[in-house]
């Protein structure tokens, strides 16, 4: 196979105690590969490490060990994560926070365009447009505020500003899970036409995995900070090789179900 | 109640109630607006000349030609009053604006400057709030001569450290939010998050801040040209000339209580519009929660 994208080698992160309370090792030892083009499914319960690994693939977190590579080259300073943020995105896991309360959502998605400098001021507010058909919005959207969408719209504006530096990698973090199950379906069928469209590489994180089967080429199972099994979604969902893994499995709630 | 009301606002939006702008808001912005103005236009305003001494009518009492009296040399106390706004306002507005831009500047520092500045700030906060600002006055116009931009520099001095607090800590709290991590994330500095993004979220409550501060100032001015430290005579201020009335207060009660009154009502025109944008923000807040 061809070399990874994306590379998280070896991640231990430490949480220190709050107020004399023990330190929390929150990763102990973690890797996980991304290659071009494919999706990488994180599953594991609340805890397990999967959001506080992403938010280190993406830099918002500073690993206590280890290293984040990209394209091969070991990403460490401030100026080396603005280079990689041109082409690895994040969306958020609250549609509700991760907005800015008082930027109009056009000036939001027009910000990344501004701060890149990637078109002349002229012609954002086209490409803000282009950007609100892309997943679904009115363009009238533009001229509103965070608080006047629901959340499947919030999520979907994050998503547009993920997207609006055309990425090449996207991390996705539990971006469903504060959703309807009908705007679920909705988000995900846009975000595999996207990846589709846009060639893009995703690591897609959930406890849900009925979600993550749909979305994955290849599963990563996290369990208390470690990775306990890992393989083609094929491999993972129907030869579970880990007793968590088959825990996990048989609480999918219809999956058992007692045939009539 | 709410449900009574509601359907008339529907039928009638009037602006004052789309604006959410409520009744002691607008009354301090009136009282506030006729004060402003009447300062503005005090030369027109005035009867007489505020320095212009009359010693054939001295201490006269409140009349229908020298609506507030004459002072102890015969000056028209109203032309006075009036004129001495002008001081007030001058030094305590700009005063406040001073004051909220230095408070600012620094909240925005400590939240998203420099790590090493970060506790050097914290302390200059805590000092200059310890430190009684009738004494650091004193000092300072022990110094230089009091004057207008001294006054104003008292002003800055006395209340930047209160609006650095207040920003400081609306900063810290948005900056734990996702929405700045989301910036970071698209690449935006240090110092375009705390100002595109942070500072719009502390700006209602500078607005209530300028307010309260303000209405402070004028106290503060009037107290420190009752000491003697503010603008020197003959120039006309409220605190000077309550100084200049001070030792016939038993006799010629108008000399102090007229100027004290102005200061009074001035004050009471800011804090109302302060309450007023306080629960203005408050109401604009459950309005967007719930609609």
């Amino acid at each position: 196979m061809n070399a990874p994208i994306l590379h998280a080698v070896a991640i231990e992160k430490v949480f220190a105690g709050r107020r004399g309370g023990a330190a929390v090792q929150a990763l102990k030892g973690v890797s996980a590969v991304l290659h071009a083009g494919e999706t990488l499914g994180l599953v594991g319960e609340s805890g397990s490490g999967k959001t506080t690994l992403a938010r280190i693939l993406i830099g918002i977190e500073q690993p206590t060990a280890g290293e984040v590579r990209f394209r091969g080259r070991p990403v460490r300073s401030r100026a080396e994560w603005r280079a990689v943020r041109r082409e690895v995105q994040y969306v958020f896991q609250d549609p509700f926070t991760a907005l800015c309360p008082t930027m109009p959502i056009g000036a939001a998605l027009a910000e990344p365009l501004a701060i890149h400098r990637l078109c002349p001021p002229a012609e954002r507010p086209g490409q803000v447009e282009r950007m609100l058909g892309l997943v679904g919005l009115d363009p009238g959207m533009a001229r509103r505020l965070p608080s006047q969408l629901s959340g499947g719209q919030r999520q979907r504006v994050n998503l547009a500003r993920a997207l609006m530096l055309e990425p090449k990698v996207l991390i996705c973090d539990e971006i469903v899970s504060g959703l309807d199950v009908s705007v679920q379906a909705q988000v995900l069928a846009l975000l595999v036409e996207l990846q589709r469209k846009l060639g893009l590489s995703l690591i897609f994180i959930s406890h849900d995995l009925r979600v993550i089967r749909y979305m994955s080429d290849r599963v990563q199972v996290m369990l208390l900070g470690e990775t306990v099994e890992e393989g083609s979604a094929a491999e993972v969902f129907d030869a579970p090789r880990h007793s968590y893994t088959r825990a996990l499995l048989a609480a999918i709630p219809d999956r058992n179900r007692a045939p009539a | 109640m709410t449900a009574a009301a509601s359907p008339a606002r529907r039928a009638a939006p009037g602006l004052l109630v789309r604006l959410e702008i409520g009744a002691g808001l607008a009354a301090g912005l009136v009282l506030l607006a006729a004060i402003v103005l009447a300062a503005v236009a005090a030369p027109l305003l005035a009867p007489a000349d505020p320095n212009a001494p009359n010693l054939m009518a001295v201490r006269r009492p409140p009349s229908a030609e020298a609506w507030f009296g004459t002072d102890a040399v015969g000056r028209d106390l109203f032309s006075r009053v009036l004129h001495g706004a002008r001081v007030s306002l001058l030094v305590a507005g700009a005063g406040m604006v001073g004051s909220l831009g230095l408070g600012t500047l620094m909240g925005l520092l400590r939240a998203f400057g420099p790590e090493p500045l970060r506790p050097v700030v914290d302390r200059m906060i805590d000092i200059q709030l310890a430190f009684p600002y009738v004494l650091l006055a004193i000092a300072v116009t022990s110094a230089v001569r009091p004057s207008t931009p001294v006054l104003i520099v008292l002003m800055v001095l006395a209340g930047w450290a209160g609006a650095a607090r207040v920003v400081r800590a609306i900063a810290l709290r948005e900056r734990e939010n996702d929405y700045v991590k989301a910036a970071e994330v698209i690449g935006a500095s240090r110092l375009r998050i705390a100002v595109r993004h942070v500072f719009p979220s502390v700006w209602p409550a500078l607005l209530v801040l300028a307010a309260m501060q303000m209405a402070a100032m004028i106290v503060f001015e009037a107290t420190l040209s009752f000491l003697g430290m503010g603008v020197q005579p003959p120039t006309p201020s409220w605190g000077g000339i309550m100084l200049d009335g001070r030792q016939f207060m038993t006799s010629a009660w108008w000399l102090t209580l007229l100027p004290g009154l102005a200061i009074m009502v001035t004050s009471l025109s800011l804090v109302l519009v302060g309450d007023g944008l306080e629960a203005r923000a408050e109401r604009l807040r459950m309005r967007e929660a719930g609609a």
